[in-house]
């Protein structure tokens, strides 16, 4: 690839510019600051586009500018490649806009990333670059200035990724990584398969042991069968005889029954007896003593009669009695009244001074006169009162007597009524007790004819007796021959149980067994290609990567050494790296410390390592289309004045088609081809060609 | 007559701070060695520093002590080495002596010094033995030494930081340096202060036993290999002209330099694990008394399993450093594993599909795998090689994997 012009627009400090760049060794030449890095930064965004880490917007697009573009003119292959990309100030960042390409006067328009596609594709670069960092262009085409010497004050780990990646070489330790990754599923797998084999001993014992099991069932059932034969045959026989005693006991059955319903009948008739007996002693007991009630008792209709009248009469005069008490008693009431009125009248006079009627004054002797007219009146009073009272004492008296009398009356008639309810009952109870009597009879002979029936009864029953006795002990027999042949059926049945149950078992055992056989055989497969992947496989990949490493590391370093050797003005300072890429600087093989380094061989170890990366990268990926281009970025930094002339060889030492220089070193001007000049004014870069 | 030949010093030679700063006491104290010994001048036979332009602390120190001998009116005579020449001329040296604290004696860039009693002149150093043929030719000199009589009582010295080839250690002879003989050397001089090797050397000119050639050695081992073997020297000499018997005698006497004691440790890592080298070399470290002393430890052989970083070597240097070692540098680039001597040449230049293809067929030309395991392992190769999707969890991503894992090893039935 060469790179035949550079357009800015609106990048960093170029508001417009196009630089022409020619084949050769050219020099981009300026003071620091004038805008030599910018071209090569624009032309690598316009190859990629934005990286992240690497490369972002907000470095390139002018400040205060909303847009910019860089349009990047290749030769790749023989065929005139256009880029243009563009830049956009957003709200709070910078994005990329659009893109287009035009090849061979074809302009087609292409989202960023179809465009670094086709980019990585025409230059040959690995396609996984499209989502990651460019280090290989940045380590065989451009570093920034700033950057060179970083990977040698890297972390070793850091580093040797680093080469990895940019070598290709980081494929064994995807490879490894993923082994180890399908390793660990392995190991889980295996665990799992394991856990389903834990029990495979115990269940093949369990097997063996169901077998002997079986074995010994079936020993069992045939000694138990014929016993169990026996046995029914037993309770058979026994069943026979006991049907043939209880034919014969079933004629007895029916005397047995009709002796027990008479045994009953005659119990009940006998307490039936007895009841009536005590019923009737004392029914005559009640009849004694009404008998003796009735002889005291004078009981005749007519005193009945004679009583009644007098309690009418009575009652008559009591009532003419009560009529006067309440005349008389009304009467002292209204004495009594017209005393308070008297008693009050002769309290009002004596204190009276002015008559309420006619107004005029009271006398004292007219209240004298009045007073003793009234006290007059009021002894009257108390006479007539007295005199009533007293008759009122009389008919009081009166009364009470009159009411003793018909209370009495009322007792004596009483009695008499008590007397005439004594005597019906007296009649009844003696009924009563003639009805008993004639009951009584009849269930005596009721009586006698059962006691002669159970007598038959129990006659015919005394020869039934030994037969039963017989029954009974064969009905035992019977029970314990039972007994016998249900506990040996529950054994043969349990025992048959048994059997089918081990079978099932069995067959169930050896499914499993099975079954975990073949996860066993899988297992071992699984072990094997454990083993293989652990041992053979890892070791393999292992020993590819370090033979690489070791061939990559050997001309790297042949080629390190040799670049070191011509940047420096110490003869006896030599470098090489070890199986890490790390650099070691050393003095007749002491080494020595990179901080006792000048500034200029901290600058040629840098250079040299980079320049040896460049070779060796583009020997290997020789298919880059970026391996003719060169892009060295203030590559002298420090170097002193015998350094900066080294660098004429090494510049014709490096054959690239074409080789772009950025210094600001005016010697190196001698060294190149093309000069192209950078200006600032007025923080604004300008070209001269 | 007395005066101090040192050479080599490399003042600011090391990195490490704590070796810096031993390299400049050592120069110090040899500074104030010449001072209580009341020399008559220094001469400094090349690389004072270890660079043309030297650190600002470097040369603090260093113009500290030159200062001394300044006030004690001692004079300083050099002439530039490898190190610190510059062809430009922009080098601190002539900054120095500018400032007086020093003279360079260089016949060309300099200027010979000569006084009633002594006549002394140089050749700077430069790199790759550019200075040889200059020594070679040195024809001024000859004509400037030829002009006066020979016997006149003064010493003549010529300092020279040059390679000498009877003096080339074994182990350099197979480099090819560039070096010059005795032979070739100016013959017009009485004592040849040279410097450039680090080695603790006097040898007789051939033709005459009285005149005196010698290397004093480094004054601070400057690299590892002469820390594990030597330590620092200078000499101070002792001249008398004896006029009688027409003979110039010189006393040498070589002056140790010895700050922090230095332990070596040599450990075989041949057969050893990562965990087990570190027990190992911390086995050792515990026998020793770390206090205040350079460790340098080299560790060599191949680890019978695991990589170079898996050897914990900073938890060695904390232990070293715990036990208050005043410095600890370690060497490890002999040291290799089992992993990295892979044969290389059988896969080099080959993609990693290639590698792969040959790396199965190679183990089942040694039976490690079947033929129907190498198919399997192909299609896990690829079955394996995914990726979790965005928004995918862990969970989904496990299932995806192992159900297209079993559908394709037909494991269904017994999964």
């Amino acid at each position: 690839m060469l790179i035949k012009s550079v357009k800015l627009h609106n990048i960093r400090s170029y508001l417009e510019s196009k630089i022409e760049l020619p084949k050769g060794s050219v020099l981009l030449s300026g003071d620091i600051g004038s805008g030599k890095s910018t071209v090569l930064l624009a032309t690598e965004f316009a190859l990629f586009g934005l990286q992240r880490g690497l490369l972002d917007g907000a470095s390139l697009l002018r400040s205060n500018k909303k847009e910019g573009f860089v349009e990047l003119e290749l030769e790749i292959n023989n065929k005139v490649i256009k880029i243009k990309r563009e830049l956009k100030r957003e709200k709070k960042s910078v994005v990329q806009g659009n893109a287009t390409i035009n090849i061979d006067g074809t302009t087609k328009e292409l989202a960023a990333t179809e465009l670094k596609q086709f980019i990585l594709n025409t230059l040959n670069y690995p396609s996984g670059l499209l989502t990651k960092r460019n280090l290989i262009y940045r380590f065989t085409v451009y570093t920034p200035q700033e950057e060179m010497k970083r990977i040698l004050l890297e972390k070793p780990e850091t580093r040797l990724d680093t080469l990895r990646k940019v070598f290709d070489v980081d494929k064994y330790k995807r490879i490894k990584d993923s082994c180890e990754i399908f390793l660990n599923q392995l190991k889980e797998k295996k665990k799992e398969k394991e856990g389903q084999l834990v029990d495979l001993p115990f269940k093949q014992e369990q097997l063996s042991k169901k077998e002997k099991e079986s074995k010994e069932n079936e020993k069992k059932i045939n000694e138990l069968k014929p016993k169990l034969a026996n046995a029914k045959k037993r309770v058979k026989q026994i069943k026979d005889l006991i049907l043939k005693q209880e034919n014969e006991i079933e004629k007895f059955k029916l005397v047995r029954e009709n002796l027990a319903k008479t045994e009953t009948k005659h119990g009940e008739k006998i307490k039936q007896l007895n009841e009536i007996n005590n019923e009737i002693k004392e029914l005559e007991k009640l009849i004694t003593s009404l008998k003796n009630e009735l002889s005291k008792l004078k009981y005749q209709d007519k005193e009945k009669e004679k009583i009644k009248k007098s309690i009418t009469e009575q009652e008559q005069l009591l009532k003419n009695l009560r009529a006067k008490e309440k005349l008389i008693e009304k009467e002292l009431s209204s004495f009594t009244t017209r005393k308070q009125i008297l008693e009050k009248d002769i309290h009002n006079i004596s204190d009276l001074k002015t008559c309420p009627v006619c107004k005029q004054e009271v006398t004292s002797e007219h209240r004298k006169k009045i007073t003793s007219e009234i006290n007059q009146e009021l002894v009257k009073l108390n006479k007539q009162f007295n005199e009533k009272n007293k008759s009122l004492q009389e008919l009081s008296d009166k009364l009470e007597t009159v009411e003793k009398q018909v209370q009495d009356l009322n007792e004596e008639e009483k009695i008499v009524e008590i007397a005439k309810i004594k005597f019906q009952n007296f009649n009844e109870k003696q009924k009563q007790k003639l009805k008993l009597i004639k009951t009584s009879k009849q269930i005596d002979e009721e009586i006698k004819t059962l006691a002669d029936k159970k007598n038959e009864y129990e006659k015919t029953l005394k020869e039934t007796k030994e037969l039963e006795l017989k029954h009974k002990k064969t009905r035992e027999q019977l029970e314990t021959e039972q007994e016998k042949e249900h506990v040996l059926a529950l054994d043969y049945k349990g025992i048959e149980k048994g059997k089918e149950n081990i079978l099932k078992e069995m067959s169930e055992l050896k499914i499993e067994i099975n079954k975990k056989l073949k996860v066993k055989s899988a297992l071992e497969e699984l072990k094997k290609l454990q083993n293989w992947l652990n041992k053979d496989f890892l070791f393999i990949a292992d020993t590819i990567e370090k033979q690489v490493m070791a061939n990559l590391n050997a001309e790297f370093n042949l080629l390190f050494q040799k670049w070191f050797e011509m940047l420096v003005e110490d003869e006896n300072l030599k470098t090489r790296t070890d199986f890490d890429f790390t650099p070691s600087i050393e003095q007749e093989g002491y080494e020595i410390n990179y901080n006792y380094l000048s500034g200029g061989e901290r600058t040629a170890l840098a250079l040299a390592y980079r320049l040896a990366l460049n070779q060796v990268i583009n020997s290997m990926l020789s298919k880059l289309a970026t391996r003719n281009l060169l892009i060295l970025d203030e590559p002298t930094d420090g170097f002193s004045s015998e350094q900066l002339d080294k660098m004429r060889d090494v510049l014709q030492e490096l054959k690239a088609e074409q080789l772009i220089l950025v210094s600001h070193e005016t010697k190196i001007e001698s060294f190149v081809e093309h000069i192209i000049r950078f200006q600032k004014q007025g923080h604004v870069s300008r070209v001269e060609m | 007559m007395k005066f101090a030949h040192i050479a080599d010093c490399h003042l600011g030679a090391w990195r490490q701070p704590e070796l810096q700063k031993l390299n400049l006491l050592a120069f110090e104290k040899a500074i104030d060695t010449c001072i209580e010994q009341n020399v008559d001048f220094v001469l400094i036979a090349g690389d004072l520093f270890d660079t043309a332009i030297p650190s600002i602390d470097i040369l603090k120190g260093t113009t500290n002590k030159l200062r001394q001998l300044k006030e004690k009116s001692i004079e300083c005579f050099f002439v530039a080495g490898s190190h610190d020449f510059s062809p430009s001329g922009k080098s601190i040296l002539s900054v120095l002596e500018k400032a007086g604290l020093c003279k360079n004696v260089d016949i060309n860039t300099g200027k010979p010094i000569e006084t009633d009693n002594m006549f002394i002149a140089g050749i700077d150093g430069k790199t790759r033995g550019l200075e040889i043929n200059e020594i070679k030719n040195i024809k001024n000199i000859k004509n400037q030494i030829n002009a006066k009589k020979d016997k006149d009582n003064k010493i003549k010295i010529l300092l020279l930081h040059t390679t000498l080839k009877e003096l080339l250690p074994a182990e350099l002879k197979s480099l090819n340096l560039s070096s010059i003989a005795l032979e070739e050397l100016p013959d017009n001089f009485d004592y040849y202060a040279l410097g450039h090797l680090h080695i603790t050397k006097q040898i007789m000119h051939p033709r005459h036993s009285s005149k005196v050639i010698a290397y004093p050695g480094s004054l601070f081992p400057t690299s590892f290999s002469e820390l594990e073997s030597n330590t620092g020297n200078f000499y101070l000499v002792e001249y008398e002209n004896d006029n009688e018997n027409d003979k110039k005698d010189f006393k040498v006497k070589e002056i140790q330099i010895k700050l922090q004691e230095i332990v070596n440790l040599n450990i075989n890592a041949d057969n050893e694990t990562p965990e087990s080298l570190k027990e190992k070399i911390l086995k050792e470290l515990e026998k020793k008394n770390l206090k205040d002393k350079i460790i340098t430890l080299r560790t060599e052989g191949t680890l019978k399993s695991g990589k170079l970083s898996d050897v914990n070597f900073k938890a060695i240097t904390e232990f070293a450093l715990k036990q208050g070692c005043y410095c600890f540098l370690q060497n490890t680039s002999k040291l290799t594993t089992k992993e990295l001597s892979i044969h290389l040449s059988d896969i080099s230049n080959l993609s990693i599909e290639q590698i792969e293809e040959k790396i199965l067929c190679d183990m089942k030309k040694e039976k490690k795998i079947k033929n129907k395991d190498e198919t399997k392992m192909k299609l896990l190769l690829r079955l394996f090689d995914k990726e979790k999707q965005e928004g995918e969890t862990n969970a989904t991503f496990a299932e995806r994997i192992t159900s297209k894992i079993v559908k394709s090893l037909k494991l269904e039935e017994k999964w």
